[in-house]
């Protein structure tokens, strides 16, 4: 069997939206991705430090609060310092169009928002990976 | 995949407990057997650290009560490594790996290595890699190294051969199921934790495995320790940690007896994978395998054809 992609996924600070993570986490594992939940009320130093623990090849993010600007930002320079950037970062939830292109230029890959396909997020997750 | 060479510099990091190092290694672990052959070439020297199974039902609370112990160990300044096994989807090879969220706490004490792995497949309740990544976190030098197996049933007792000692952890209100796990479970272990001792049932459940922990006393001679604990509170979890290192110390006398053990389950292991993986992958998936399928498919062969056409297959492969 193809080895899967390993994916970290993490809740930061107080957001308590947890619906769309849960949903995600089912969904992806029956693409055949597998799943590590790093649990909600995260601080981005946690998530960075177990994403280094778990040997991810993709962190991802649930941002339904509002808070992914600071988040983000804190959590791509830890993944800097520990010398994890070359993994993958990806930020689903609640955010704005206009919050896409300065998540991205923080060093988010991608941004999936309400009602993001799950086929299509796996499909990125494999090009992704198979490119990095 | 960040690729791991295994030289001087490698194995310098490794017994310094470089996290990104170890998480590397137990990444090439699981994705190439070849690395796994070499890896065993170099872990198994003495270590004077200890394993420690946990194993129980789902929902027992034995990812809860880890979080406790790691606290505990912490406190006595000892290192701690747990390798979290849940099951991966037999359909699609996906998981969602759950223990890590209740270890959280200690993300960012670096003398903590949590890390959770899928069964990818493997029966028996822990990964095919999970014995040498425990070896490794021994070779690193963490104080202890836990594994939580994922929830059992009856039967998934691999933890045996895996771990120096194993608790099995219990809780009330499960009626009949301490009947049904006796055959199995019971059989094994060192130490039995009822936990969710704050819950209804507790002093039943504790009577029935009093007894059973007492008859198997009396058939072979072996003690074994039997603790309450509440792993949310944290109740009991010091006398839990006085039960492992009795039976540590108990099983100390048996040391060369449990490695052998272990060594042989291990042994068979790779000799499993080399069988896989050189011999009946390359079977299925080649030119006679499909061959032969086909046939089946057309009603031309009989399933029990496999055997001669795999066996003429590895003769001309000779
Ligand atoms: C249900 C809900 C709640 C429930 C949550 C229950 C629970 N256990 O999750 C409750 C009632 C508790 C709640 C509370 C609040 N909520 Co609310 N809530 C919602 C609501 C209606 C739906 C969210 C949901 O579950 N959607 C269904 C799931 C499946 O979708 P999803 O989460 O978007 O996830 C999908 C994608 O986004 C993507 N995805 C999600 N995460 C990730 C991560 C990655 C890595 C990837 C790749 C993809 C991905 O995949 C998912 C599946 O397609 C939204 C409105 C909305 N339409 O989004 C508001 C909303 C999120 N809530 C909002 C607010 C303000 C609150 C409160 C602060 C309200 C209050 N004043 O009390 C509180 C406090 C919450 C807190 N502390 O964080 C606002 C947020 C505004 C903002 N971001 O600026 C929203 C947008 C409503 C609004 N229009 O104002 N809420
Ligand atoms: N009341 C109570 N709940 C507990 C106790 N131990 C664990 N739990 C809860 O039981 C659930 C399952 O625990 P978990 O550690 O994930 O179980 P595991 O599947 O055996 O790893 C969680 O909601 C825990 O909070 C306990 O001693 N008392
Ligand atoms: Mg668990």
């Amino acid at each position: 069997m193809e080895q899967p992609i390993r994916l970290l996924l993490a809740k930061i600070g107080l957001d308590t939206h947890t619906i769309g993570i849960t949903v995600l986490a089912k969904e992806l594992r029956d693409r055949g991705i597998e799943v590590i939940f790093s649990g909600l009320k995260q601080t981005p130093e946690q998530v960075v430090r177990a994403a280094l623990q778990e040997d991810v090849d993709v962190i991802g993010v649930s941002c339904l609060s509002g808070g992914h600007m600071t988040h983000l930002k804190v959590l791509a320079e830890q993944m800097r310092a520990l010398g994890i950037d070359d993994r993958i970062l990806i930020v689903g939830g609640v955010v704005p169009e206009e919050d896409v292109e300065p998540l991205k230029t923080i060093g988010v890959d991608r941004v999936f928002t309400m009602g993001a396909n799950m086929d299509d997020i796996a499909a990125y997750l494999r090009s992704a990976v198979a490119a990095a | 995949m960040r690729k791991v060479i295994l030289d001087e510099q490698w194995q310098a990091a490794i017994k310094r407990r470089d996290i990104a190092t170890l998480a590397r290694t137990i990444t090439a672990i699981e994705r190439s057997p070849e690395f796994l052959l070499a890896l065993s070439r170099y872990v198994f020297e003495d270590s004077p650290t200890v394993s420690i199974g946990i194993t129980g039902v789902p929902g027992a609370g034995k990812s809860t009560l880890l979080n406790q112990l790691i606290r505990a160990y912490r406190a006595q300044g000892k290192s701690v490594a747990v390798l979290a096994v849940d099951p991966s989807s037999i359909q699609t090879g996906g998981a969602v790996l759950g223990d890590r969220l209740r270890m959280q706490d200690h993300a960012l004490d670096d003398n903590v290595f949590v890390r959770s792995l899928s069964t990818k497949g493997h029966l028996g309740g822990v990964s095919e890699t999970t014995f040498i990544s425990a070896q490794l976190l021994k070779y690193a030098g963490f104080d202890r190294v836990f594994i939580e197996t994922v929830g059992i049933g009856q039967s998934e007792l691999d933890i045996v051969s895996v771990a120096d000692i194993s608790t099995i952890v219990f809780i009330p209100g499960m009626g009949d199921y301490v009947q049904g796990i006796k055959s199995g479970i019971m059989e094994v272990g060192d130490v039995f934790a009822i936990n969710k001792s704050d819950h209804e049932g507790v002093r039943a459940l504790e009577k029935v495995i009093r007894l059973e922990a007492h008859d198997r006393e009396n058939k072979t001679g072996v003690s074994l320790e039997v603790c309450l604990t509440n792993a949310v509170s944290g109740e009991g979890v010091e006398a839990l940690i006085a039960a492992q290192d009795a039976a540590l110390a108990r099983s100390a006398g048996q040391d060369s007896l449990r490695r052998q053990r272990q060594l042989q389950a291990f042994s068979r292991l790779l000799l499993d994978i080399e069988l896989r993986e050189h011999w009946l992958k390359p079977f299925v998936d080649g030119e006679a395998g499909r061959r032969f399928f086909a046939q089946l498919a057309e009603g031309e062969s009989n399933p029990a054809d496999i055997i001669s056409v795999f066996t003429a297959s590895v003769e001309s492969r000779s």
